[in-house]
């Protein structure tokens, strides 16, 4: 285990439980055997590991999941206890936080993320794992866009501030009759990759994380900068964005030792040793 | 480098024909490519294409001994190829009037998505696999095939594919939005029988 950087606050009050391996940065939310509310508090927290996991060249994948029977049970949204100012503007800043880490902190980390849903998942949870590269969700997950949520997510009715990953239709359905929906309707919206079941999920992320783990770090970063980009552009910017890149990307690859496999991944191809291009 | 057949009145058939190299697009082919898509493009007695590979597979994307890092070719050879690329696959293939059918069986990869992106049907066998391995080998797979498969995918298996590297079966394409329909047979057949089918319909024009 590495601890090249200090994950979990000092004091051991974050909500978020840490664990780095082999470059498999698991990041577990809330509390173990408790169902957990999000609150402001947790929002900041995911925002600043995401921010040092980016820095930390130790880690090359992320792993996002509930450390309860849950993956998001809910956001405490309003405490009436502190109905002030203060409080309000605190919440709209960590919703801003939320809006941030879907649309743009996540996509462009340039590690990719990983979410496994289990349980419950809520409207915010379902803002988070939008941004994840890849998620996994066991059958019986509950997806719900919470209405205790909606005044501050300001979900629009029919579904157009919604998750972009979904089908517009599920989307507008869902948002609007705030039904839960579970793992298998989640992957047919486009929710999620894959529901997998609750024997298999884990076995079948930490799978993908290792495989993820074993990539050149500079192509799976470019590699996410093309899928945050291309899709908004024309094709002729698509092919001059795409010849930009590799000429970064072979320059940058050419000086870092961490990058040797393009070079021995494609001699060994051509020399008919491997077939990396095949996944073998 | 293709097999161009054009038996049935109407339509041409469009074969991938490299089948030593499972029908990677190298030089040649994709200058092939573009030369059959210009001379095809104001035919209007084709009214229905379909292409397929030959030899086992659809196309295991685009040739790395051609277009890569140890490319033998000429830079001059290289840029004109890379160009006929760009125009087949960003723009010619769009254009295209006629319906567009293809036959997929084995690999299907990178640079050949963007053929399937602007089928109208796509019929693959149950041994097709489809995948973007361009991170296996430390590379990214180009923004015009990412956009390929945006189009026709879900933004979830785009990532998978993407970032993963690892290739996915028929049904999870035909899940995903890659493919039409899946077929246990050789997927040749069910595609002449659509294009019979779409012969015989009346009106072409409200077809295109």
């Amino acid at each position: 285990m590495s601890n090249s950087v200090q994950y979990a606050n000092a004091a051991g009050e974050s909500s978020l439980q840490t664990q780095l391996e082999r470059g498999v940065l698991t990041v577990s939310i809330g509390e173990q055997d408790a169902s957990f509310l999000w609150d402001v508090t947790v929002i900041h927290d995911l925002f600043a590991l995401f921010q040092k996991a980016d820095a930390d060249e130790a880690v090359r994948v992320l792993i996002l999941q509930g450390r309860g029977p849950d993956f998001c049970a809910g956001l405490v949204a309003h405490d009436d206890s502190k109905d002030s100012l203060e409080e309000r503007v605190r919440i709209k800043n960590a919703m801003e936080l939320v809006q941030q880490l879907r649309t743009r902190t996540l996509k462009l980390l340039s590690k990719p993320i990983i979410a496994l849903v289990r349980g419950r998942c809520s409207g915010v949870g379902i803002r988070l794992i939008e941004g994840c590269d890849i998620v996994y969700a066991q059958d019986d997950s509950q997806f719900f866009f919470s209405q205790g949520e909606l005044g501050l997510l300001a979900l629009i009715p029919g579904g157009a501030d919604g998750p972009s990953c979904m089908s517009a239709r599920a989307r507008s359905y869902y948002s609007i009759c705030g039904e839960y929906f579970d793992g298998n309707a989640a992957e047919q919206s486009g929710l999620v990759t894959f529901s997998s079941s609750a024997q298999e999920i884990v076995g079948a992320v930490q799978s993908l994380a290792k495989t993820l783990s074993e990539k050149d770090p500079l192509a799976v970063k470019f590699t996410k900068d093309t899928l945050a980009h291309v899709g908004s552009m024309s094709w002729d910017a698509s092919v001059n964005f795409t010849a930009a890149k590799f000429a970064e990307l072979k320059a940058l690859q050419a000086v870092s030792e961490g990058s040797a496999t393009r070079a021995s991944a494609v001699a060994s191809f051509l020399a008919g040793k491997s077939k990396p291009g095949l996944g073998r | 480098m293709l097999k161009i057949d054009d038996h049935i009145p109407g339509a041409r058939i469009i074969g991938l024909d490299r089948a030593e190299k499972r029908n990677a697009i190298g030089v040649e082919l994709t200058l092939a490519l573009e030369q059959i898509l210009l001379e095809t493009r104001f035919r209007e007695d084709i009214r229905i294409l379909v292409f397929h590979g030959i030899g086992g597979h659809f196309s295991a994307g685009m040739d790395m001994k051609d277009f890569f890092d140890s490319s033998t070719r000429s830079p001059e050879l290289i840029q004109k190829a890379r160009k006929a690329t760009e125009h087949w696959r960003c723009h010619l293939l769009r254009k295209m009037p006629q319906f567009i059918v293809t036959a997929v069986e084995g690999y299907c990869l990178g640079g050949a998505l963007p053929i399937l992106q602007c089928s109208d049907v796509v019929i693959a066998s149950k041994n097709a696999q489809f995948g973007l391995p361009e991170i296996n080998f430390g590379f990214v797979p180009g923004g015009q095939i990412v956009k390929a498969v945006e189009l026709m995918a879900t933004k979830r298996a785009l990532s998978y594919m993407a970032l993963s590297g690892r290739l996915i079966d028929a049904n999870q394409a035909n899940s995903w939005g890659l493919v039409t329909r899946v077929v246990d047979e050789e997927p040749m057949t069910p595609a002449l029988e659509l294009v019979n089918k779409y012969l015989e319909l009346k009106s072409p024009v409200l077809t295109q």
